[in-house]
């Protein structure tokens, strides 16, 4: 059109827009004003001067800074068009009347914009002068197009023709609009417009319906559907605008409609709000969707923000919909934060309006730190670009990690979190898009190294996006590919975590041998790095996890020697420990615990620097030593100065709540043992136990810790029972000499219920370890500790809070020293309170059957009698302590307590025995023979050999005593030997819940009993079902850190069909061998 | 090895492939008897041969056993066989303009390792040029530019980029005002033996006089340019033009401002806008020839024609924002003024004063 810069001469066209791009519009002017003495400018542009001046002055008039520099610009803009226009025959008189049309357009809008109510005849004037403007155009266009009509013109005979005709064409739909769009804005400055302006509001839709119903297939026709619906709802025309505006969105989807498609947009959802009930939902589904669609060199764009508010006010109004889920109205109130924040980055008339809508939402948006996206743009044009670009989205990533990290996790920020996350996300993928397109464009020519960066930071960016398999084969081919470099190392490290995070979401089998791969690579292309060596720490750390400890160990020994080698060993000793812990007793077990410890002193071994990790680590010690019968070790390790964590507790920070009290406790298992199985100065290591004992009560907190107190001391005083036990006479006696002392110590010093519980705990347990086998009544050593016992529990009867286990042990103490009668009143007093407690009850049962024992025979008889039917009424005419007869009836039906009622069972003919030779009554006696074998008919097995063997013991004196052959109990026909099941893995499938593996065992310690009638394990195969009651949960030992169940199968039954399994059982699970 | 050489021989496509097999299998190029180096004409395509002599005046190249002779000032470039890819890269940065880039390539090679001398030379000419072309845009040290091309002087005397070097040196000397200097170099230039360096003596010694303000001394070597006929290399057309906006520039201070005038018009009809450099002459000669009018407003729009369209010529964009920080001052826009003089300093910080 007009002169180009290739051409020679003056170039004034390109010159004119540079000065008008560096805003010196004065000089423009100037130039133009002296553009003929230039050489060589182009007739057309000289002719069309006051045409350049008026658009030089438009172009003014938006950097104008000042009201008045803007009015002068505005002026002289209209007065250099009206000049032009003064030439009707110059070919860019269209464009210039055009212009003009603008011109008074904006010219309307801008002192709209700054009224205060007294102009606005003046901006209705500009708006109808600019329809008028458009009219004129229409006109001259519709002759000059009916002067071309029947005319043929062949667009390759006479191209400059056909160009003019097109252009004309263009111009008139053009105006058209125009001409409508002046009229309603004409309208709109009326308060009233359809009462005011109705004749002009229907010469615009008169407009509009043309150019939409005949042009629809131009860009115009189809834009004035937008414009025909907004004039409708101005008419009050809701169904027909409703139909315009959904028109319009049905239109093709072409970038030229965009803006209109927006302006319908927001006038529908503003239609379905304005609805009653308002159809909120409609209208965010409308915006949101369009919203989401928005591009790039959209989004400063008037339409874009009013779309961005009206669907933050359908989203307000969702948020303050009490109807709504909570869940959706949070989310509400943070979708329309972002939108009105993103309205808010761009200038223009919505502001006022997004800035009252922040308020009304409690948000100063003066300080609101929202953070500014870079634009994704094009298509990079190179590699370099892309790289750049791709930096700048890394950084901008980084900034915003910051200020997630600033937030913290308050909920009270979980809005702006939202907020940034997606942003986060937004930057990252922008990130990865711009360098996969970049990485598409390197060549020959490419610096490698940046080659190489762009490739890591594409890594970087896809393991931060969670798109681990992405991230790992990137990052893995940058170190193949960039081996020996920096580059490399970082991409194969990243390629590395990656394949260990999908290890935590997917199957280990199928990601195991990459990892081993790369790590090897890693660690041997880049010997001497430290970070190479974390490639190897993460292999050892995988074999650890799988206790593949073989594996382990090789890669921890090939380890040089350093902190990280020591740091494995400790690892590896700690996994062991809990390997051990959960394994079968055994030599494998033994000697797991031994490699252990000896793994555990290697990592300690010249390590200074303890972390509290380091701290359960040297725990873990102690309690292996412990475990392979070195207390003296363990107590060495916990008071040790540069590791023990008795040492360190108070400089280093615990690893876990409970760890203060495990320690203490361990110490203090560690002391006594050291105490019971050396021949040291006992004396001092009871005073170190006493210490510790009191930093363990110290170190428990709140009613749950009392009760692990409890707990911990009572396992504390079997213990001392057990080394007790299996020390000789001579050791045991110096040791119950020192303990007592020591326990008396304790005991006149401290008031604290959970100690004298456990001094009297194992007072008990030390008396009841000294009684002879078969003794009833404790005398000497023993008596003296158990009357000591029952006096400690004594002290106790008066404190509150005391658990009830105390009185139970108190009425035992009193038995075991013969004194039944207190025995039988504190047991009393405590089954009046807890009636179920079945030890107690068994107890007093016990208590009643030894007074008997002691009784001369009138007396014995009725104690025999009170022993089997029970005694001590209550209130309610019923015994408090029931006899060994309603024990077992009580416990009979119950699978968890069959030993209950074997025990109850062997009672009941124990007493008849003893009342019938008292009583002198063969018949009571008779009756005791057939308390045994009645019940070995129902239960051939009588709950056990051991059991079964008291039973045929008992029968056999029985039948002496009635002068029978003692025969005792039948042979029974067929049981299978234990020994037969191996240990082997099974799965619990219980009815409902997920399964569970198990280890089925036969000689854990510790380890569940489960007896069944219907137990069809076939022995020593290893293989079947097997029926099984559910074993009572506190008689579950569950493995440490391992989910699964260890349990003792004993005894095993003679294999049954299932159907003559008793219904009566309990609903059993099932075991499958895995 | 003497099977693929022999491939070479009757194969040139297929040399640069064998070259890189070479160089991959880290086999020993110099040894070889062949050897294989490109030469770029200004003028002309590649030609591929065995460097037979160099010299100031130019190079002797054997091709397919025949030797042709190459005038200095007519080469574009050499690529010499043994070249490391770092000075094939600052080769290219430096003839594309890159200096910066070029400066930071050429020095990681390693001169230790450079298998030939020409190598050496060659790398150390592009470090100069690089240097120095810096130096003259305002972003480097101009004493120290001045130093390292005398340092390839004395050590490549015999090179065939002696006069490009003796036309830096000229340049170097004017640019801190050493005119005579200057002068002397650039004398040394019409010993070349191509046309263009001839003409260039010319030339920059008529634009040393102007500088000096010796401008009838300045026409009369300018005319001397602009008069030559039947000049056909890119290269003489454009010093033709310069001298014609050096002679419009001279005549406008020389009092004979209607000449000048009718010069800069003439050039204008005929304006390439592609050639930056002598765009930007015409238009700061057309701004002298303005204020010897007196015409301060014309004058701007003159230099504002450079600085806003031809900006790419270091040199003339300098005098540009100078005189527009003068003129702008002058016709009322003290803002303006110093929005000249803050991108002169940001942009020619060594230049700028």
């Amino acid at each position: 059109m007009l002169a180009t810069t290739a051409a020679a001469g003056e170039p004034a066209q390109d010159f004119l827009k540079q000065l008008r791009a560096a805003g010196l519009h004065d000089q423009a002017i100037a130039y133009l004003d002296r553009l003929d003495t230039y050489p060589g400018v182009d007739p057309d542009m000289l002719s069309a001067v006051a045409l350049e001046k008026a658009q030089t002055h438009i172009d003014a008039i938006v950097t104008a800074r000042t009201v008045v520099q803007r009015d002068a610009a505005f002026d002289a803009a209209m007065s250099e068009l009206k000049v032009f226009l003064k030439n009707p025959n110059h070919p860019r008189q269209p464009e210039a009347q055009a212009q003009l049309g603008k011109l008074q357009m904006v010219r309307g809008a801008q002192i709209l914009a700054g009224d205060d109510g007294t102009k606005v005849t003046e901006a209705r004037q500009s708006f109808m002068e600019a329809a008028e403007t458009f009219d004129a155009i229409i006109e001259s266009l519709r002759s000059k197009l009916a002067e071309m009509q029947g005319v043929r013109i062949d667009p390759t005979q006479d191209p400059e023709k056909a160009a003019r005709r097109d252009q004309y064409r263009f111009e008139f739909l053009q105006a058209q609009a125009n001409a409508g769009e002046a009229r309603l804005a004409a309208a709109e400055t009326h308060a009233n417009p359809s009462k005011d302006a109705k004749q002009v509001l229907e010469e615009a839709l008169s407009r509009f319906t043309d150019l939409s119903e005949k042009y629809e297939k131009y860009i115009q026709g189809a834009s004035a559907y937008f414009s025909r619906g907004q004039v409708e709802q101005l008419l009050g025309q809701t169904d027909q605008a409703l139909e315009s505006y959904t028109r319009m969105l049905e239109q093709p989807d072409a970038d030229e409609l965009r803006v209109a498609k927006m302006g319908a947009t927001a006038a529908l959802m503003g239609m379905a709000m304005d609805r009653s009930p308002p159809n909120v939902d409609e209208a965010i589904r409308l915006g949101e969707e369009f919203v989401n669609t928005i591009r790039p060199n959209e989004k400063a764009l008037p339409a874009v923000q009013t779309l961005r508010l009206t669907t933050a006010r359908a989203l307000l109004m969702r948020s303050e919909d009490k109807k709504t889920k909570a869940s959706l109205r949070k989310r509400a109130i943070a979708d329309a934060r972002k939108l009105l924040l993103d309205a808010k980055r761009h200038a223009g008339d919505h502001m006022d309006e997004t800035e009252s809508m922040l308020a009304s939402m409690g948000i100063d948006s003066s300080v609101e730190t929202a953070v500014e996206l870079p634009e994704p743009g094009d298509d990079p044009a190179s590699f370099d670009e892309a790289l750049a670009a791709a930096r700048g989205y890394w950084s901008a990533g980084d900034s915003i990690q910051k200020q997630l990290n600033a937030l913290g996790q308050t909920d009270d920020n979980d809005d702006q979190r939202q907020v940034l996350l997606t942003s986060l996300t937004k930057t990252r993928e922008s990130g990865i898009a711009m360098l996969r397109r970049g990485l598409a464009m390197v060549d020959s020519k490419t610096d490698s190294r940046e080659v190489q960066e762009a490739r890591q930071l594409l890594t970087f960016l896809l393991f931060s996006e969670d798109r681990l398999r992405e991230s790992h084969v990137v990052g893995h081919f940058l170190a193949r590919s960039a081996p020996g470099t920096d580059a490399g190392l970082r991409g194969g490290l990243l390629a590395l975590s990656a394949l260990q995070r999908l290890i935590g979401e997917e199957a280990l089998e199928r990601y195991v041998p990459e990892i081993e791969s790369l790590g090897d690579f890693l660690a041997a292309t880049w010997p001497k790095d430290p970070k190479a060596a974390m490639a190897k720490g993460i292999l050892i750390r995988l074999a650890l996890s799988q206790d593949q400890f073989d594996k382990a160990s090789q890669m921890i020994a090939a380890l040089p020697d350093g902190a990280e080698k020591k740091s494995f060993l400790r690892i590896q000793g700690q996994l062991k420990y809990q390997q051990s812990k959960n394994e079968e007793d055994g030599p494998a077990a033994t000697t797991m615990m031994r490699q252990a410890v000896a793994e555990l002193q290697s990592g300690f071994r010249g390590l200074t620097l303890i972390e509290p990790a380091d701290l359960q680590a040297a725990l873990t010690l102690a309690k292996a030593q412990m475990a392979v019968d070195d207390p003296k070790a363990a107590v060495t390790t916990l008071e040790d100065p540069k590791i023990g964590p008795i040492k360190l507790i108070s400089k280093v920070a615990a690893p876990s709540d409970g760890f203060a009290s495990e320690l203490h406790r361990t110490h203090l298992q560690a002391l006594v043992g050291q105490i019971t199985t050396s021949s040291g100065d006992t004396d001092a290591l009871l005073d170190r136990a006493g210490d510790a004992m009191e930093q363990l009560r110290q170190s428990v907190q709140g009613e749950e810790g009392q009760k692990r107190l409890i707990s911990i001391f009572l396992s504390l005083a079997s213990d001392i029972r057990k080394q007790l036990d299996n020390a000789n006479p001579q050791r045991r006696d110096q040791l119950i000499a020192a303990f007592r002392i020591f326990l008396s110590r304790i005991s006149e010093t401290t008031r604290d219920p959970a100690t004298l519980q456990w001094v009297g705990q194992t007072l008990m347990e030390m008396g009841q370890s000294v009684m002879l086998p078969g003794e009833v009544k404790a005398t000497g050593q023993a008596g003296e500790l158990l009357t000591m016992a029952g006096e400690t529990f004594e002290k106790l009867k008066d404190e509150s809070d005391v658990p009830q286990t105390v009185s139970f042990l108190r009425g035992k103490a009193l038995r075991l020293v013969g004194d039944y009668s207190q025995a039988i009143d504190q047991l009393e007093s405590l089954l009046k309170v807890k009636p179920t407690m079945l030890d107690a009850q068994s107890e007093a049962a016990l208590a009643y059957e030894q007074w008997a024992g002691t009784l001369r025979p009138a007396l014995a008889v009725r104690a025999y009698k009170a022993a089997m039917s029970g005694g001590r009424p209550g209130a309610d005419g019923k015994n408090t302590v029931w006899g060994w007869g309603k024990i077992s009836q009580v416990t009979m039906r119950q699978p968890k307590f069959l030993d209950n009622f074997f025990d109850a069972r062997y009672h009941i003919a124990l007493c008849r025995y003893q009342q019938g030779k008292a009583a002198s009554d063969r018949k009571i006696t008779e009756q005791a023979a057939k308390d045994i074998t009645s019940v070995a008919n129902l239960y051939p097995e009588l709950g056990g050999p051991e059991r079964r063997s008291q039973f045929d013991r008992l029968l056999r004196k029985i039948q002496t005593e009635l002068g029978q052959t003692p025969e005792g109990l039948p042979p029974l026909a067929r049981v299978r030997s234990p020994t037969n099941v191996d240990p082997m893995r099974h799965r619990l499938e219980p009815r409902s819940g997920h399964w569970e593996r198990i280890d089925v065992a036969r000689k854990t310690p510790g380890a569940v009993q489960v007896k069944s009638r219907s137990l069809t394990l076939h022995a020593g195969v290893g293989v079947g079902t097997c029926q099984f009651t559910l074993p009572r949960e506190d008689r579950v030992k569950r493995g440490e850190g391992r989910e699964h169940f260890v349990m003792l199968f004993s005894p095993l039954k003679s294999p049954r069909p299932a159907s003559s399994q008793a219904p009566s059982r309990p609903s059993p699970g099932r075991v499958h061998p895995v | 090895m003497t099977a693929l050489l022999s491939i070479h021989s009757t194969h040139r496509s297929l040399g640069i492939t064998i070259v890189l097999v070479m160089a991959v299998l880290g086999l020993d190029i110099r040894s070889s008897s062949a050897q294989t180096d490109r030469l770029f004409p200004k003028d002309g395509e590649m030609v591929l041969g065995k460097i037979k002599n160099i010299s100031k005046g130019g190079v002797i190249l054997t091709v397919a056993g025949k030797d042709q002779t190459f005038a200095a000032g007519t080469i574009e470039k050499i690529l010499f066989q043994g070249d490391p890819a770092e000075l094939t890269n600052g080769r290219e940065s430096a003839l594309d303009g890159q200096y910066e880039q070029a400066i930071g390539t050429l020095r990681t090679v390693d001169v230790g390792k450079l298998p030939r001398d020409v190598i050496k030379a060659d790398l150390q000419y592009y470090l100069t040029l690089a240097q120095a072309e810096q130096a003259l845009a305002g972003r480097g040290d101009l004493s120290a530019a001045a130093n390292a091309a005398l340092g390839f002087v004395r050590a490549q005397a015999d090179s065939w980029r002696f006069y490009d070097i003796a036309k830096l040196l000229g340049d170097l000397a004017a640019a801190t005002g050493n005119y005579d200097q200057a002068l002397k170099y650039y004398a040394a230039l019409a010993r070349a033996p191509s046309g263009e360096m001839k003409l260039r003596s010319v030339y920059e010694s008529a634009i040393v006089k102007f500088a000096q303000g010796d401008f009838e001394a300045a026409k009369t070597a300018f005319e001397k340019v602009a008069g030559v006929k039947n000049v056909t290399s890119p290269e003489a057309v454009r010093l033709r033009n310069l001298s014609k906006a050096g002679l419009a520039a001279a005549s406008a201070q020389d009092g004979d401002v209607d000449a000048a005038k009718r010069l800069i018009d003439e050039m204008i009809e005929t304006l390439d806008p592609a050639d930056t450099e002598v765009a930007a002459r015409i238009y700061n000669a057309q701004g002298a020839t303005m204020e010897a009018q007196g015409d301060d407003e014309g004058a701007v729009l003159a230099y504002l024609h450079t600085h806003l369209m031809f900006s790419s010529d270091a040199q003339s964009h300098v005098r540009a924002l100078k005189r527009l920080a003068e003129l702008w001052a002058k016709v009322g826009k003290p803002d303006r003024a110093a929005q000249a003089r803050g991108e002169l300093q940001q942009r020619y910080p060594g230049l700028s004063g």
